[in-house]
This record gives structure tokens, C-alpha cells and sequence, in this order.
């Protein structure tokens, strides 16, 4: 898997369980903060890795056989 | 003239090899008839059209989907005489023809599949949310292969995509596909999908992809599998054994990967969602804030409130105990040496005392003790 991919992923992963930590029920102010930093932080990584990424295709033409 | 004498296997080998140098591999059409399998090992058949019949032999491995008498097939074969005389095809791969036979042909190997549970739902494998590396086995030139790279690039970025470049009809299709398949799982390791797809096309065009090999090889895939073959209305045996199935090559690119806009918008409302929570976590202090507040002055009220009246009861008692209050109804107290004297016995004659009035003390002295 590729390093770049894998930090999309990843960091959406890390998105998503932010977004799971403001659905439980015991917030505290500090905690809100510190995780809507790291949201921010993270969306920021996730728009600029998502703008700049190009695909890469490699053709590979040997002679296939069963 | 110059005779050449020969022995009949010198002949026979004589002319299979000028067969072998004119025709090292011939592709036949006709219909099937005398089909059958010796030792479960042999298969024997003709093909014919109106007018000719050729005898066939090969091997049963080699047969890749279900043929029966009145089929319309293709044949890829070696002409050769037989050491008894006789001239055969030796077929190397059989494909069923025309739409009719293949749907025949097709339908008998499904029932077959579907009898070992190579469709079962149980079998199926969920894809990454999110590939990486994705290896795809199409035709570099085939317009279904570009319509699915166009819409990759337009959903998602930063993907490693590995083009197996095969022929994905005729007769030699099944065996690249297999073979990329193969290669894919174990020289270019590290897949995240392995991806099967080709455009619309006919019958006949399909056909490879519900090969008997084919089908298999999607089934034995270490690497989780989407196919998208054909058009919404053409189901292969290779959609149904992967473990995911799109209806185009289209949406084959639209299952792989999410659409970038679509990820970029969830990603917004999720720090949208944190603002929100970090505003009600701050309203949810002020709140407690103010309900603890108020509970603390309610407390200090009412410890006010208690010891208040405490006081009250206090200052009632020392009110009641005053021995000025007991003085003024005409008692006295007397003291000596600065001790209440309660008894008789607390004084001896000759003693000095203070008699305490309401309104003065008088000193005196004990003459008699009864």
C-alpha cells in the first residue's frame, strides 16, 4: 500500500473517530479543544493531500499465462 | 522419377510434420456432435457444418466450459494423422459460439460452480474503503479500461494502479486473464484489489470471462476482487464469483474509490460537527457553572438559616442561666475566695465571704455553722 494513501486513509480514520469522541457523552471543555484542534489539523493534511495527488499507472505487458 | 520408399510411420511422420510447418495451430468453427469422455480422461467429439465433419481429440483438463452435441464451438488445434490413418484435430481450447450455445454451455457450468458454493455470499470479502495499490487486468486499449482510468483519475488521487495488459476476447483471452490474475497475486504483491473489467460487447465477446479457468482464478484470488464486464444487463460467471461486482467498467472506478469533492465536503461538516461540540461542551459548563453557583449560595443560606436559629436557642439558654435574673428575684451568692459556696461544710467559722447582690457584693464573716 502506498505511504501517501495510507495517510489519507489513515488520517480520515483518525477524522472519523474525532467525530465519534463529540458523539460520546462526557466532553469536557479542554478535551473538546485539544480534538477540535486535531480536526482541524487533520482536515487541512486531508484537503492538501487530496489536491495534490496524482495517479500513477503502470502498463505491464508480459506475455500472460494461465 | 525418383522413388522414395517410406515406411507408413515414416509417411505418417513425414506429413504431420509439413501439417505442423502449414498449420502449427488452427482456429475452426462448426457444430459438435458424437461428444463423449473415455476414462473420464478423453474427449472425443466432431465438428461439422453442412457439408464436412472433422474428428477431435483432447484432453478433459483442457476442457473449460460444458460442451454438448448441437453446439456451436470454436476450436484452437494442431491437425495431425493419427499413427492408425486417421486425420484428427487435437484441440488444445474449445469456446461455445452464437448465443444460444454459450448461454447453454454457460448455465451448465453456473449450476456446476454453484453446487461447490463459488457464488455463496458467504465467500465474499468486503474492498478497502480507501485502496492504494490496485492492480487491473484489461486491455490498455479497450474502451472500457479508459473510461474507468478517466473516472479514477476524476474521483481520487495518489492511487498506484498496475495494468495487466491483456487481449480480453478470443480464444487466447482465458488464459491471459488467469495468467494476470496469477502474476498480479504473486509477483506484484501488496494489492489492495485486483480489478477485472472490460466494455460492452458480444455474446461471444464475454465469453472469456464466464470461462470455467477464469471463474476459478477470480475465486482463488488472494487479493479481494471487483469485476465490471459489459453492460448493466450482462452478467458473467467472473461477476458473480467476485467478491464485489459492478455492472460497467464505470462503475467499477466509482466502487473503487470515493469521490474526492464528496470526502473533501465530510471532512468540512466533520470540523463543523467539533465547533458545534466544542461550543456545547462551553454551554454545557456555563450551565454547571451556574447550577453549582447557585447551589453553593443556596448552602451558605442555609448554614446561615441553621446557625441562626441555634443562636437563638443559644442566647434563650444563656438568658434563662443569667444568676443576675435569680439575684434580682432576691437570691444571693455567696463566695469565698472567689469559689461558690454550695454546703455548710464549704466554710468554717471565722471564714471571710462575698455575699453578690443584684446591685452590690457585701463582705462578711461566718459566726456560726448549724
Amino acid at each position: 500500500m502506498s505511504t501517501k494513501q495510507v495517510t489519507v486513509a489513515e488520517k480520515l480514520e483518525q477524522l472519523e473517530a474525532v467525530l465519534v469522541w463529540f458523539e460520546s457523552e462526557e466532553i469536557t471543555v479542554e478535551g473538546s479543544l485539544i480534538k477540535y484542534e486535531e480536526a482541524l489539523e487533520l482536515s487541512k493534511e486531508i484537503e492538501e493531500l487530496l489536491k495534490n495527488a496524482k495517479n500513477k499507472v503502470e502498463i505491464i505487458k508480459n506475455k500472460f499465462e494461465a | 522419377m525418383n522413388e522414395l520408399s517410406l515406411s507408413v510411420s515414416q509417411a505418417i511422420d513425414g506429413f504431420n510434420e509439413l501439417l505442423d510447418q502449414a498449420y502449427p495451430f488452427v482456429i475452426i468453427e462448426g457444430e459438435v456432435s458424437s461428444f463423449k469422455v473415455n476414462q473420464n480422461k478423453f474427449v472425443f467429439f466432431d465438428i461439422k457444418d453442412q457439408d464436412a465433419t472433422l474428428g477431435c481429440f483432447m484432453m478433459l483438463f483442457d476442457l473449460k466450459m460444458p460442451i454438448q452435441d448441437g453446439m456451436k464451438v470454436k476450436v484452437l488445434a494442431t491437425p495431425k494423422i493419427t499413427k492408425w490413418g486417421k486425420f484428427s484435430l487435437t484441440v488444445k481450447s474449445i469456446m461455445p459460439i452464437g448465443e444460444g450455445s454459450l448461454k447453454k454451455s454457460q448455465d451448465l457450468l453456473k449450476q456446476k460452480l454453484e453446487n461447490e458454493g463459488l457464488f455463496d455470499t458467504s465467500r465474499k470479502r468486503i474492498l478497502p474503503k480507501i485502496p492504494g495499490r490496485i492492480g487491473v487486468v484489461s486491455s490498455s486499449q479497450a474502451a472500457g479500461y479508459k473510461d474507468f482510468i478517466k473516472i479514477v483519475e476524476d474521483r481520487w488521487g495518489g492511487l498506484e494502479i498496475l495494468l495487466t495488459d491483456i487481449t480480453v476476447q478470443g480464444i487466447d483471452a482465458p488464459a491471459q486473464i488467469v495468467g494476470a490474475i496469477k502474476y498480479l497475486n504473486e509477483v506484484a504483491n501488496d494489492l489492495d484489489v485486483i480489478v477485472v473489467i472490460r466494455g460492452g460487447g458480444s455474446a461471444d465477446d464475454l465469453a472469456p470471462f464466464s470461462n470455467e479457468d477464469v471463474v476459478r482464478a477470480i475465486a482463488g484470488s488472494r487479493t479481494p476482487t471487483l469485476v465490471g464486464v459489459g453492460h448493466e444487463v450482462d452478467i458473467s460467471l467472473a461477476d458473480l464469483v467476485a467478491d464485489k461486482r459492478a455492472s460497467t467498467p464505470s462503475n467499477a472506478a466509482e466502487l473503487l474509490v470515493p469521490e474526492k469533492n464528496d470526502t473533501l465536503s465530510m471532512v468540512a461538516r466533520t470540523v463543523t460537527t467539533a465547533q458545534s461540540g466544542v461550543s456545547a461542551a462551553i454551554r454545557v459548563f456555563e450551565e454547571d457553572s451556574e447550577r453549582v453557583g447557585a447551589e453553593i449560595e443556596n448552602c451558605i443560606d442555609m448554614f446561615f438559616k441553621e446557625n441562626e436559629a441555634s443562636l437563638l436557642v443559644m442566647k434563650r439558654t444563656l438568658i434563662q442561666l443569667d444568676p443576675n435574673r435569680v439575684l434580682r428575684r432576691g437570691y444571693s451568692l455567696i463566695t469565698k475566695e472567689e469559689k461558690a459556696i454550695k454546703s455548710v461544710a464549704d466554710v468554717t467559722i471565722g471564714d471571710s465571704v462575698n455575699i453578690k447582690f443584684y446591685d452590690g457584693v457585701v463582705k462578711a464573716e461566718v459566726l456560726n455553722v448549724n
